[in-house]
């Protein structure tokens, strides 16, 4: 009887290695990054006045924004992106000023905050040298909207309420580490409270279907005409964020807008 | 004879279970090394582009490397256009409202301009559906004269980085169709953005002085 338990225990080891040897081969998630499975996003505006959701593909995520520390490595393995190298086109005046150099943070920032006073164009070029993209719209919101607990916390006054807190709040000269408050439903940190970030399509910020006429788009944004499209009135975090991406230039840097990457499942 | 079965299937489904889980670990293993090797020959790649564009100007768009394709299917980059004045629109051809008027406007300021450095630009935001053909197609249908007049289209990411560097907004529908702004850049001969017009339909007065500075 006992070699017949015996049996049966070396029996089970053998099929768990096999279950174990098999997952070991399908998920092969990228270092610091997390799944997001997809999901519906429903922009803010659409062109009708029925909002029109969007359906985001899964891929994987950062979980932390680009620190300071990461950054510099990236610019020392390609010196075109330095601070003294910038080309206006690129990257404006404020392009990393808050670094000591080009090849030393120095003491305003921390190596493991968020970098800022990044522009697009950097930010792009950073992502794919590590063979990954920025975020578009529809993907940084998607995740954006999930709380602590729930996927969508967009409905959850307290949520609203933590993110309407941050954005009350005046940037401070520092800003803190990453890591430090809590991640969220996917298990991504500082979406939210340390600092913005850079999409990918930032440009798509526009009101209206058919645009007639440039500067009406900008003018409609809030008042009656502009938010009769809007998909979600509660959502007033959004609409801020909605009004700082349409506002931002490829070539801006400023101190508290940062970026984290994306990467397609293949 | 069973005790003997039973431990020799549990052996073997544990050797093989060993084998598997090795072989998974090698392929890991050769996965990475493969991507690194992958990215340091892609690192050396784009080291070797940068330095085509080393001369252009700090503000000049021409400094995007992107490579486009004309309406008579030519291969160009946006610097090849150094050297003359462009009066450059982004646009789609399938578009009915918007795109025919700032055609319309572009050539007004055709109609009125004598200075001939000065040339016409057409770029299609939608590289899906504007092909070299169509692009030939619209010109015609728009009588444009193909002597002061080109079309591009290229691939998103030139698209999204020109309309990025010209603060032209855009955004797909789903429908296809795309909403846009809606503006007339005079470029410099170095390829710098001289002046923007916004709006549809309106004067151009302010596009010819301004072409008359340069």
């Amino acid at each position: 009887m006992g070699l017949k338990k015996v049996n049966t225990v070396l029996l089970l080891i053998g099929l768990m290695n096999i279950i174990v040897s098999a997952q070991n081969r399908k998920v092969n998630i990228p270092e610091g990054m997390v799944l997001i499975s997809g999901g519906v996003y429903t922009p803010l505006y659409g062109a009708k006045k029925d909002s029109i959701t969007v359906k985001v593909e899964p891929f994987y995520m950062d979980k932390y924004p680009v620190t300071n520390a990461q950054f510099l490595e990236f610019v020392k393995k390609n010196p075109k992106w330095q601070r003294s190298k910038m080309k206006n086109l690129f990257a404006d005046k404020n392009y990393l000023s808050n670094w000591k150099s080009d090849s030393e943070l120095g003491e305003k920032v921390l190596p493991n905050s968020p970098v800022t006073n990044i522009s697009w164009f950097a930010a792009k070029a950073y992502c794919k040298y590590y063979k990954k993209r920025l975020p578009s719209v529809a993907e940084w919101e998607l995740v954006a909207k999930a709380s602590a607990a729930k996927p969508d916390g967009s409905q959850d006054p307290n949520y609203i309420k933590q993110i309407l807190e941050w954005y009350s709040r005046p940037t401070p000269e520092k800003i803190p580490q990453i890591g430090l408050r809590g991640k969220n439903y996917w298990g991504v940190f500082d979406l939210h409270g340390l600092v913005w970030e850079w999409t990918s399509d930032f440009f798509s910020a526009l009101v209206t279907g058919e645009s007639r006429g440039d500067s009406g788009l900008e003018r409609n944004l809030f008042c009656g005409s502009g938010s009769v499209n809007a998909s979600d009135f509660k959502n007033y975090p959004a609409f801020m964020r909605f009004a700082f991406r349409s506002s931002l230039k490829a070539n801006y840097a400023t101190n508290n807008l940062g970026f984290r990457c994306v990467r397609d499942i293949k | 004879m069973k005790k003997a079965l039973i431990i020799s299937i549990s052996f073997s489904v544990i050797l093989l279970s060993v084998v598997l889980y090795l072989l998974g670990g090698v392929k890991k293993v050769e996965r990475q090394s493969i991507a690194e090797a992958k990215q340091t020959s892609d690192a050396n790649k784009s080291c070797c582009t940068e330095k085509q564009s080393g001369e252009a100007s700090e503000n000049s768009v021409y400094q995007l490397e992107s490579v486009w394709k004309t309406e008579a299917e030519n291969k160009i980059v946006l610097n090849d256009l150094k050297g003359r004045k462009q009066i450059m629109a982004m646009i789609f051809t399938s578009c009915t409202y918007a795109c025919p008027l700032i055609v319309n406007d572009m050539k007004k300021i055709e109609a009125q301009t004598k200075r001939n450095d000065v040339n016409f630009l057409l770029i299609s935001i939608d590289p899906e559906r504007d092909t070299p053909e169509v692009l030939m197609q619209y010109a015609r249908n728009n009588k444009l004269d193909m002597k002061r007049w080109r079309l591009l289209t290229g691939d998103e990411n030139s698209v999204s980085e020109l309309a990025a560097v010209l603060g032209f907004k855009y955004k797909k529908e789903p429908d296809g169709s795309f909403s846009h702004s809606n503006i007339i850049n005079l470029l410099n001969d170095k390829g710098e953005v001289a002046y923007q017009h916004f709006g549809l339909n309106q004067d151009v007065q302010d596009v010819l002085e301004n072409i008359n500075k340069l």
